[in-house]
């Protein structure tokens, strides 16, 4: 690839990392333009959630260049934060705090008005059907009421930008189902969408690009149907399970039974 | 979230902030919101949703541990009194800094540690010199708290003896003292981050916490001792090692503007008590992102520990285990003791504590008396002492914050209360209260010579029944197996009488040395006494295993 575009969403070059003598990334190029869905899809360990946290600032000892709409991350502007919605792999927040004065606070750190920030997280939370746990402190939440908090925490200040590591663990069929919706309908809109996830049949469906990084490398890069069409399977778990060299899960499978049956 | 009086205070100095190139509102909100969940920290879990605002006292630093600082500052008085400046302001600034900076290790590591700000802030449109600032801000407010409640005695004393000019002065280095200790303790934690990892800072500071609470102990003895330091007359001569202990640069720095007699090392000295703590605040501001980077490293904490045997326990536990299902019940309960972060930190220190409470004891008589004649003595049953935090290790061994794991006890077929009780009062023994015991009766050999021998073993008999009174006595609760409660008044009553018992052990121990032959007959009943309540104390009526469910609210 030549140099970075400028007039893309995400644009990276030769993204390298490593955390000691340990490699986490090496080498990744990727153009993401605006208003595209961009799953990324992994093993446990490969790189994904440290790419997006490297694209946020939050790791800074990487050789590379990142643009992000456009500019150059590592040049010192965090205004390009301002335009980026993070939902953290973790689900960190701080439980002491309620919904509200967690999600006004957050909304007050993007630059936004206090009385707005409430009324429409407000009403972002009545339509996930959180209402009655508006005023409850988010350690008294469920894993799948914390999940729906963070997302719209993401969301509050209309980013352009949306990093979703697993967004999806811990809801319910139906949340699941909103929340496919809603990328789609964010997408639609312009926004650009780069999101994590294991689950493999909601990757399939709402990415418009699906990309696969195995030991800090991008092997995969295409649509789903282009992918289907080159490896010949059906299904993403099997492309999933074809590029990443995994083949003896049958074998594996069979020993681990034995190996319980010895008793 | 209410508006705290710091707020209000930093409101006035908005414009500092932003000449300092700060966004003064966001670290203003964000400040606010540390400060709620400070406040909100004491109860943490299972509170169910309706707490709101109402709930947030100014309960910033829980005032009683102020008060304890205050009153350890009112023994510095007689240290201000001295007639040698520069001798007692090394002493005093000495004893602050210790104190500061321990409490700063041992209480606020969580404050100069939070990692979920990584995520939660840094991922956001603020630049780093705000978050930086707002957490340094955060840090001092909390040491400046401890610093006005040790210093105060002293100060107030300082005014009256020495005049407001010396007051004022003297409030000046304490702000230089702090800053020089906040910056000096943030270089040390990155230095062990780089060094190490994220697990082996928690450990340091767990160790830092222990020893802060001997200290105290210790500390409190030599108080008696201090009024008697007035009288002598204390030569204290200013050398070239002193450029090395930072007490001694602010107390020359004192002797310089207030005594009499200045020579170049004394104003060497001083001239560093105030470019130091000038300088390594500076600095660490400025490098304050790069701490930040490192605390990364607790994030992303991979390392896999090498598999260590534990040959020791292996062996005991095969000694003293009967059963199988026990074996393994010890083995889980030995690690758990053993690593769980929030049992050592809770139960490390009183362990600590034991083990130095037998010489504690023995202090003021060996003042007094001198070591050689305590040989001769009884004063060996101050090893009873060591027993002294039996109880609350068994009144905390019930909790845990991940007290829903317990589901392993009531899932494993054939596992009775008996077998789990057995085995921990087993781990009690041998992984707790064993270790204090060998330490202290070796050392009290050494004092009091091999005579001791059959007194040491009556004193290990008589622990042995002690632990099973104690866990007689307290409510019998499967370990690691409920939440952390706020209000355990009632069970500080049980573990105050227990302490009580324990007394009651040395006095008969005591009756049993005048007796002939006492201590042969005393050493029998025990032996006796430990098999019958070993064999028989575990069987309850009630057998069952259930685990209460976490809506019913446990007694």
């Amino acid at each position: 690839m030549n140099s970075p575009s400028p007039s893309l969403a995400i644009s990276i070059r030769n993204l390298r990392l490593n955390y000691g003598l340990k490699t986490i990334l090496q080498g990744i190029d990727l153009d993401v333009p605006y208003g595209q869905v961009v799953g990324y899809i992994g093993p446990n360990g490969a790189g994904k959630s440290t790419t997006i946290k490297t694209m946020l600032g939050l790791v800074t000892n990487y050789t590379g260049t990142i643009l992000l709409f456009g500019k150059d991350i590592a040049k010192g502007d965090l205004s390009f934060k301002g335009r980026i919605g993070y939902v953290p792999e973790t689900a960190e927040m701080y439980d002491a705090l309620t919904a509200r004065e967690y999600l006004v606070f957050i909304a007050e750190l993007y630059g936004m008005e206090r009385m707005r920030a409430d009324r429409k997280a407000k009403s972002l939370m009545h339509l996930f059907d959180l209402d009655h746990m508006y005023e409850a402190r988010l350690s008294s939440l469920s894993k799948g009421m914390r999940q729906k908090v963070l997302l719209i925490s993401s969301l509050l200040h209309n980013p352009d930008l949306l990093f979703l590591d697993e967004p999806l663990s811990g809801l319910d069929a139906n949340s699941v189902m909103i929340v496919k919706d809603v990328l789609a309908e964010l997408a639609a809109h312009g926004k650009t969408i780069f999101y994590s996830s294991h689950i493999m049949d909601v990757v399939e469906k709402i990415s418009d690009r699906i990309l696969l990084l195995r030991s800090g490398q991008i092997v995969a890069d295409d649509t789903f149907e282009a992918l289907k069409e080159k490896l010949h399977e059906d299904s993403l778990e099997q492309i999933f399970n074809q590029i990443t060299g995994f083949e003896q899960h049958e074998a594996i499978a069979r020993e681990f039974v034995a190996t319980v049956q010895e008793v | 979230m209410r508006d705290y009086l710091l707020l209000t205070f930093l409101d006035r100095f908005s414009f500092l902030f932003s000449k300092l190139g700060c966004n003064y509102p966001i670290m203003r909100k964000i400040l606010q919101v540390k400060l709620t969940l400070d406040a909100r920290r004491v109860p943490t879990l299972f509170q169910r949703a309706k707490r709101n605002e109402k709930s947030d006292q100014a309960r910033n630093y829980s005032l009683r541990a102020l008060v304890m600082y205050g009153l350890l500052g009112l023994f510095l008085i007689p240290f201000a009194l001295l007639q040698n400046v520069f001798f007692s302001m090394s002493i005093v600034f000495a004893i602050f800094m210790f104190i500061i900076m321990t409490a700063l290790i041992a209480d606020f590591s969580s404050v100069l540690l939070d990692i979920r700000d990584h995520s939660i802030l840094w991922t956001k449109p603020v630049d780093k010199k705000t978050l930086s600032l707002a957490r340094i801000i955060h840090v001092s407010y909390y040491i400046s708290q401890i610093t006005l409640a040790v210093t105060v005695p002293t100060l107030i004393t300082s005014l009256i003896v020495h005049g407001v000019l010396f007051f004022l002065y003297f409030i000046v280095t304490l702000l230089l003292m702090d800053s020089m200790i906040i910056a000096a303790t943030a270089f040390v934690y990155m230095l062990i981050l780089r060094l190490f990892d994220g697990e082996r800072l928690k450990d340091i500071i767990n160790y830092v916490q222990i020893a802060l609470s001997i200290t105290l102990v210790v500390g409190y003895q030599f108080v008696g001792r201090s009024f008697s330091i007035l009288q002598t007359h204390i030569i204290f001569h200013t050398a070239w090692w002193q450029l090395f202990l930072p007490p001694v640069w602010f107390a020359s720095s004192f002797a310089w503007l207030f005594g009499s007699h200045a020579h170049t090392l004394l104003i060497v000295m001083a001239c560093l008590a105030w470019l130091v703590p000038l300088a390594a605040f500076w600095i660490y501001v400025a490098l304050a992102p790069i701490f930040e980077r490192s605390l990364q490293k607790l994030v992303d904490d991979s390392g896999s520990r090498r598999a260590r045997r534990h040959v020791f326990t292996e062996i005991a536990a095969k000694l003293v285990c009967t059963s199988a299902s026990e074996l393994a019940i010890f083995h889980f309960l030995a690690l758990m003791t053993a690593r769980e972060r929030d049992f050592k930190l809770k139960v490390y220190p009183s362990l600590g504590l034991a083990l130095v409470l037998p010489f504690v004891f023995l202090l003021n008589p060996a003042f007094t008396v001198g070591i050689a004649s305590l040989a001769t003595s009884k004063l060996y049953l101050t090893i009873y002492a060591g027993a002294l935090l039996t109880p609350s290790i068994l009144l905390m061994l019930p909790y845990s914050n991940q007290h829903k794991a317990a589901w392993i006890y009531a899932v494993t077929p054939g596992l009775t209360r008996e077998v789990v009780f057995k085995a921990m009062i087993k781990v009690v023994i041998v992984r707790l209260a064993l270790p204090i015991y060998l330490i202290d009766a070796a050392v009290f050999l050494g004092i009091f010579g091999i005579h001791i021998i059959p007194d040491l073993v009556i004193v290990f008999w008589s622990m042995l029944i002690f632990t099973m009174i104690c866990f007689w006595l307290v409510p019998k609760k499967l370990p690691f197996s409920e939440p952390f409660q706020t209000g355990q008044q009632s069970q500080a009553i049980t573990g105050m009488f227990l302490m009580l018992l324990i007394a009651v052990f040395a006095g008969t121990h005591f009756l049993a040395t005048i007796i002939p032959y006492g201590r042969i007959f005393y050493l029998l009943l025990l032996f006796i006494a430990a098999f019958v309540s070993f064999r028989y104390g575990f069987r309850f009526p009630n057998f069952s295993l259930m685990i209460k469910s976490k809506q019913r609210p446990s007694k």
